[in-house]
């Protein structure tokens, strides 16, 4: 079964959506559009009748995110008030060394019996603890479990992703590239896990309406 | 999905409860709340894709009591019903037992877990065998079967499509 990614021009390169159940990596650098990206795939679900999860590892306070994300027309902030998407900051737990994360995100789980799960982005929990592969390991069992669709985001810096990409059913590199004077946005599909699906880089863009693919292809 | 649309679960019938926008957990959370809170019933759980543990901790979560329910956690072994004190030995089972076998006669209801999963793990003869084995014996006691699917367009999903007799769609239909 597919489920709709929400962004435009995406489903179309991924034979109708991600695979459903699956875990996708999304990854590229600070302001590539990768929490946009994973709001608009919430918001796709909540309009559906598909309950999400955010769970943010930023410490970002939900207000802060609600005044980035409102002026984008897919953002409706009701869903997070009438309990259609749930918003949580893990931020402090993952400081917290007693605290497991895995079981909190398991209670929020259960709390929230979302369709649709973002947590975004991963890979500052690498920073805290002191098996990361263990932990990824432990986080993929308990999400394949809930059976539900999921998208991870990571911030790409100078470091490979070997471990959550080992674990990905699907791959999404968001790209920033300087041609001349300007920075361009691609993305493109590294892996999906049962799909012919397009290996080129397709140009994004962001505007008011949200995130969409464009036509051409390189 | 819309909760109120269990009611349709009609007693002494194999229903097919059909969701495509619910995670299979929260199915299997909504049907077991609604039996245990509503109609009151002994229910035997079939666990089919991971550890009843964590059906166990959902219900608890959310404060569901769960006296009534046998969980039964198929892993790979194969099942037949009905299940004899010989291959009792060989399988997991958790919560309350009525007594040292599982007997269909002790429960209103047999609730399924996913099913689908089961092409995973079995041959297509293997899953008509347990589907056909568990109506029969639960026929014999009037004993309800309840089948959340996800989809029915795979083997098992279709399968359970053509042996039950209510289909329950508990999606909100959007205007
Ligand atoms: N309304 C908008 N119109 C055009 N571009 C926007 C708009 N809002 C944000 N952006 C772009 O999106 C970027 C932020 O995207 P975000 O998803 O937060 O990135 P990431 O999570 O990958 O760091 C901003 O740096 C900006 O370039
Ligand atoms: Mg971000």
């Amino acid at each position: 079964m597919r489920i709709k990614s929400g962004i435009r021009g995406l489903d179309e390169l991924i034979e109708g959506g991600f695979p459903d159940p699956s875990i996708i990596l999304v990854y590229g650098p600070p302001g590539a559009g990768k929490s946009i990206f994973s709001l608009q795939f919430l918001m796709e679900g909540a309009a559906n009748g598909e309950k999400g999860l955010y769970i943010t590892t930023l410490s970002e306070k939900f207000n802060w995110m609600i005044r980035f994300m409102s002026r984008f027309e897919f953002f409706n902030r009701e869903f997070f008030e009438n309990g259609s998407i749930g918003y949580v900051d893990i931020g402090e737990d993952i400081r917290d060394e007693d605290s497991t994360i895995i079981s909190k995100i398991k209670e929020e789980i259960a709390i929230n019996m979302p369709k649709r799960i973002v947590i975004d982005p991963i890979n500052p929990i690498r920073e805290y603890i002191p098996s990361y592969r263990e932990f990824l390991f432990d986080l993929v069992d308990l999400l394949k479990k809930w059976d539900s669709t999921v998208i991870m985001t990571a911030e790409k810096k100078e470091r490979s992703y070997d471990e959550e990409m080992y674990m990905a059913d699907g791959i999404i590199e968001m790209i920033m590239q300087s041609e001349g004077e300007v920075i361009r946005r691609y993305i493109r599909v590294i892996k999906m896990r049962g799909t012919n699906h397009s290996l080129s880089m397709h140009p994004l863009s962001i505007d008011d309406s949200g995130m969409s693919v464009l036509r051409a292809n390189f | 999905m819309n909760p109120e649309k269990l009611k349709k679960i009609t007693p002494g019938k194999v229903n097919l409860v059909i969701s495509k926008k619910t995670p299979i957990p929260e199915l299997n959370y909504q049907i077991l709340k609604y039996l245990i809170t509503e109609r009151k019933a002994k229910i035997l759980f079939i666990s089919i894709e991971k550890p009843h543990q964590y059906m166990t901790y959902i219900l608890g979560m959310h404060g569901v009591p769960q006296r009534n329910i046998t969980y039964l956690d198929i892993e790979d072994s194969k099942i037949k019903f009905p299940i004899t004190l010989n291959n009792m030995k060989n399988l997991h089972i958790g919560g309350f037992l009525h007594r040292e076998i599982i007997v269909l006669k002790d429960y209103d209801y047999v609730v399924v877990d996913n099913i689908e999963h089961l092409q995973h793990i079995w041959t297509d003869e293997s899953i008509k065998e347990f589907l056909t084995s568990l109506i029969g014996d639960a026929n014999k006691y009037g004993t309800s079967i309840i089948i959340p699917v996800r989809s029915t367009e795979n083997y098992p999903g279709k399968l359970a499509m053509d042996m039950c007799n209510e289909k329950i769609d508990i999606d909100e239909v959007r205007e």
